[in-house]
């Protein structure tokens, strides 16, 4: 029995297009792509696997894993692993400085915490959106990724 | 055969040597196996078996039938011993057909038997060597025989062997395929010949446990073999492909469960298939059980 990590994979595809419709502040967009995985160890091999080969926008992919908030830099992307928004909440609060695009896999954290969330539904894989959150963060979101969203908050 | 022989023998040998060459075809025939030449009994026997003196005698198709058996014996693997092997086989049943005092019917299900052994191993070779077709031909040669001259075997649970076995032999093809093989013909090979057997048995768990093996790694394989560049519009309709093959294995895995549930592979395989479907929650209630399961027994 294969026993890859199929969630990861999925979630890694969908995190690189999530990058691909988003636009960041001019000063983002040079240097190195930095994506950050928090308490995540599947996802995070699967992203390192994936920056071995793949470019964002042109930009050379990096993967860093964190484990706790003190050890967060400065990122592009983050995915921060945790169901429970006291979870969650210090990491964001961390990144909050940065143009960061959050994402999280919970039930209300797209609320006030991310700017796109996981849901945790049966079946194919989906999504919600939090467009406050992309502007706090000075992001511009594609409508297309606006359409694929399962819901979005405005 | 050998206590039949030895009276046709010893009676062939108190014929005076003058006598003997105006012999019938069928006694010289049966004199040159006896010397072991084994052409010549031939061309004798197939003399006899067109001649309309003989051709209706048990005693003609009887010892055709030795004549082809050792013919095939000496020349097992060539082309000129397969056939042997056919003559053989339908000398016997001739034989038997003809033998209305039964003398020579025990000998003749006792040859056939043994040749119906070999085309059973020959059925098992072909399938090593992944001749998949051959396989069957022999097998099925193999039953039709054993089911006149064996009656009252369980055929069912013989099928569904042999079935699982070629089914794990199209399997290993799958996984490592050689240079010509599809790929595609090899897995509707392998859903159809665990469906054969779930046809013979629905119970069967190894056929339903293997089967939705197949679905599961067949939609991990291609989520495992995902370009990164892929758009979202192409990995939506790999996520379709790929939930239709996890929705597939479903049932067989629970079926799988249900007979066994106390088999860790199932436990495993279905805490897989609940996760690629996205249903952790139901993932992590085999996983539990796994756990316990496995506490128990190290307890």
């Amino acid at each position: 029995m294969n026993k890859l990590n199929t969630r990861a994979k999925m979630k890694s595809m969908y995190i690189s297009n999530f990058a691909k419709y988003t636009e960041w502040p001019a000063e983002y967009k040079q240097g190195e792509f930095v994506v950050g995985v928090v308490n995540d160890d599947a996802l995070a091999t699967m992203m390192e696997t994936m920056a071995k080969t793949k470019t964002i926008n042109g930009q050379k992919m990096v993967i860093k894993r964190f484990s706790s908030p003190s050890e967060i830099t400065k990122c592009h992307l983050i995915y921060v692993a945790g169901k429970a928004s006291g979870e969650v909440q210090p990491y964001v609060s961390k990144v909050s400085k940065f143009s960061c695009l959050i994402v999280t896999e919970g039930a209300g954290l797209i609320d006030n915490l991310s700017a796109i969330n996981f849901l945790t539904i049966a079946g194919p894989l989906k999504f919600e959106m939090n467009k406050k959150t992309f502007n706090n963060q000075e992001l511009i979101v594609s409508t297309l990724l606006e359409n694929l969203a399962t819901k979005v908050i405005k | 055969m050998k206590r039949h022989l030895l009276t046709i023998v010893v009676l062939f040998m108190m014929i005076p040597v003058g006598l003997r060459a105006q012999l019938d075809p069928v006694s010289l025939a049966l004199r040159a196996y006896q010397n072991k030449d084994l052409p010549k009994a031939r061309e004798l026997i197939e003399i006899a078996t067109g001649d309309d003196n003989y051709n209706n005698q048990a005693k003609t198709w009887y010892f055709r039938g030795y004549i082809y058996k050792d013919i095939y014996s000496a020349n097992k693997q060539t082309k000129d011993g397969r056939e042997s092997r056919q003559q053989a086989i339908e000398s016997f049943f001739k034989a038997v057909e003809y033998d209305t005092k039964e003398e020579f019917k025990a000998d003749c299900y006792k040859a056939l038997n043994f040749l119906a052994a070999t085309l059973y191993n020959e059925a098992a070779r072909a399938l090593d060597s992944a001749n998949f077709d051959v396989a069957v031909d022999y097998f099925e040669q193999h039953k039709e025989i054993q089911c006149i001259v064996t009656p009252g075997i369980d055929w069912t649970e013989r099928t569904i062997d042999f079935k699982l076995y070629m089914a794990s032999k199209y399997s290993h093809l799958f996984d490592n395929p050689r240079p010509g093989d599809d790929p595609d013909e090899l897995g509707q090979g392998i859903i159809r010949i665990y469906n054969e057997v779930l046809d013979l048995d629905s119970d069967n768990v190894q056929a339903n446990y293997n089967l939705a093996i197949h679905y599961y790694n067949q939609g991990v394989s291609i989520i495992e073999n995902m370009d990164y560049e892929l758009d979202f519009e192409e990995l939506f309709a790999i996520q379709a492909t790929v939930m239709e093959l996890f929705g597939s294995a479903l049932p067989n895995m629970l079926k799988a469960y249900k007979l066994n549930p106390y088999r860790k592979e199932t436990l495993v395989g279905l805490s897989g298939i609940y996760f690629g479907l996205n249903d952790i929650e139901s993932s992590e209630h085999y996983q539990e059980e796994l756990k316990k399961l496995e506490e128990k027994e190290q307890n």
